[in-house]
């Protein structure tokens, strides 16, 4: 979780934690989704009784029970596949903003994290850009190119290009020089030591960063599809619904929000990282 | 004697070439736009930005020192959503790391509250309480709530058991140990997540004050602009929120955090 500090003694004390009678991975994984729906499951329940009972104005928060309807009725025929196509039209703007934003963050994360020249040349501008949201550079596209792909694509990339960078330069500044010089020793040439070095020693902190980028391009989504009101996406989809008072299709897209975020994040990701992390285990 | 005087060398050079770069990138842009390789209405040049930024900070500004309003409103509304999420996540945070059921029950639910982008909330906040100042401090607070929540149970949850134990075996009662072992020893982390949620709350406050400001605030101040296609404001506001951003996240609680962390020597054992 990137908002957690991870401090030297919480990693010692979670080594600590005694495994009890380890049982099987499958119903392991059972139990820690059931402990998480649980909670899920009787805050709807609450909420859906209140609005039952009339406590809740079911104008402003309709009932759990209507919102999955909701939900199943835009992802199936009926509601004309609505859903996925608001989906699809988002993934179609983030996925090749986060290859964009892959390929530059990669590319400028190694030079930072390699010369130490180009690092004081470039950490003063970007110093300054961290601190800007990637939404406040809407205006000025929105006015110099118009409110298009382009636009959303541009802002996606800037929301997504930081923690990429940060992390590639971290990763890279990580690697012990002896593997440069062990290569070099044997007769490895610079392109050898980027890809046979640098880029694999550096992928756990690359996966990182692209987790962390995706997460950031995936909640700019919302705002930019607000700011260039784009008609189709699922950030677009809460604001027509919103004007519309159509508040049942407002809070379906916005758990199809959630639910997609968590599963980037959580299943997509984490496996990927568990996979590489658990196969280099050694590295670094 | 020699490591002191490299490293203040080391240090000058940085802050030299790092100068040079932005001086470089300046009089490019400056030079582009004079020369008229991009068009100079949709791009001002940084002199004609910089001179907008004083007009607007100062009396001939409409209405007079307007920037300093602008600021004044996001600054303000920025740190009572801090502080509203304050109130509410470090309890919250507090008695998770302390108690199984409370974390087992409250995990979830800020997983998901934390999937949710902010501005997602504004369209319900809008609806539930009205366009006001509200919905933006809501919507901080509900952020920073969840951040000081994840940190103060991570941080109140890594203490070493033995050191409660030590204090209960010198007779502490439970107020005690709360006061003495698990608030100072969640500190670092609780500050650590008050810096990201200073980070994280002013990215939201801009675009949510888009939507959801009606008169002040810098979010506004940009967002309106646009709509008068007024791109000398536009970028004298970027430059506004950039400064203003990096002030309160690296100056301020930055220097907080590096303060606190030296005074556990944790900074010291890290690196």
């Amino acid at each position: 979780m990137s908002i957690v500090r991870t401090s030297s003694i919480a990693k010692r004390s979670a080594e600590r934690v005694p495994a009890s009678s380890p049982p099987s991975s499958g119903t392991k994984r059972l139990r820690a989704a059931l402990l998480f729906a649980a909670p899920l499951i009787i805050a709807s329940a609450i909420w859906e009784a209140l609005v039952r009972i009339g406590v809740l104005d079911d104008r402003l928060t309709p009932a759990p029970t209507a919102i999955f309807a909701r939900l199943f009725t835009l992802a199936g025929p009926d509601g004309n596949y609505l859903l996925w196509t608001n989906l699809g039209t988002s993934a179609a703007r983030v996925l090749p903003a986060l290859v964009i934003a892959a390929v530059l963050g990669t590319i400028i994360g190694v030079a930072l994290g390699l010369s130490r020249k180009a690092n004081d040349y470039l950490s003063a501008v970007l110093g300054f850009l961290l601190p800007l949201p990637a939404v406040a550079w809407t205006p000025v596209f929105v006015v110099s190119i118009g409110r298009g792909y382009n636009t959303m694509v541009i802002v996606l990339v800037l929301g997504a290009v930081f923690p990429i960078l940060y992390n590639v330069m971290s990763g890279v500044q990580g690697i012990t020089e002896r593997h440069i010089w062990a290569l070099q020793s044997l007769g490895g040439r610079r392109l050898d030591v980027l890809f046979k070095v640098i880029l694999p020693g550096a992928w756990p902190a690359i996966l990182t960063g692209l987790r962390l980028g995706m997460g950031h391009a995936w909640r700019t989504l919302v705002a930019v599809e607000l700011l260039t009101s784009a008609t189709l996406g699922i950030g677009a989809l809460i604001f027509t619904s919103r004007s519309s008072m159509d508040t049942t299709t407002m809070y379906a897209a916005i758990l199809a929000i959630a639910g997609a975020g968590l599963f980037i994040d959580h299943i997509f990701f984490r496996t990927w990282e568990n996979r590489t992390l658990g196969r280099w285990g050694g590295i670094s | 004697m020699f490591a002191t005087a490299a490293k203040r060398l080391r240090s000058g050079r940085r802050v030299l070439r790092g100068s040079a770069a932005v001086l470089a990138l300046v009089i490019i842009w400056e030079l582009t736009a004079r020369l008229g390789i991009v068009d100079s209405f949709l791009i001002p040049p940084p002199s004609t930005v910089v001179a907008h930024l004083f007009t607007l900070a100062g009396p001939s500004a409409l209405p007079a020192y307007a920037l300093w309003t602008h600021i004044g409103w996001s600054v303000l509304r920025l740190i009572a959503g801090v502080a509203l999420g304050c109130v509410v996540g470090v309890p919250l945070g507090l008695a998770m790391g302390s108690n199984r059921l409370i974390s087992l029950t409250f995990r979830p639910l800020l997983t998901l509250l934390l999937a949710v982008p902010s501005l997602a909330l504004a369209p319900i906040l809008i609806l539930m309480i009205g366009l006001n100042n509200w919905v933006p401090i809501v919507i901080i607070a509900i952020e920073t709530a969840v951040i000081m929540a994840y940190n103060a149970e991570s941080g109140s949850s890594s203490i070493p058991k033995n050191m409660r134990w030590a204090m209960a075996s010198l007779g502490a009662g439970k107020l005690g140990i709360f006061l003495r072992v698990v608030l100072p020893a969640s500190l670092p982390s609780l500050v650590t997540a008050l810096k990201l949620s200073v980070g994280y709350g002013w990215r939201a406050l801009i675009a949510v004050e888009s939507l959801a400001a009606t008169a002040y605030g810098l979010g506004f101040m940009i967002f309106d602009a646009q709509n008068y296609m007024d791109t000398e404001t536009i970028f004298a506001g970027i430059i506004s929120i950039a400064i203003v951003g990096f002030t309160l996240e690296r100056a301020v609680f930055g220097s907080i955090e590096k303060r606190i962390n030296a005074w556990y020597a944790i900074a010291a054992r890290e690196k």
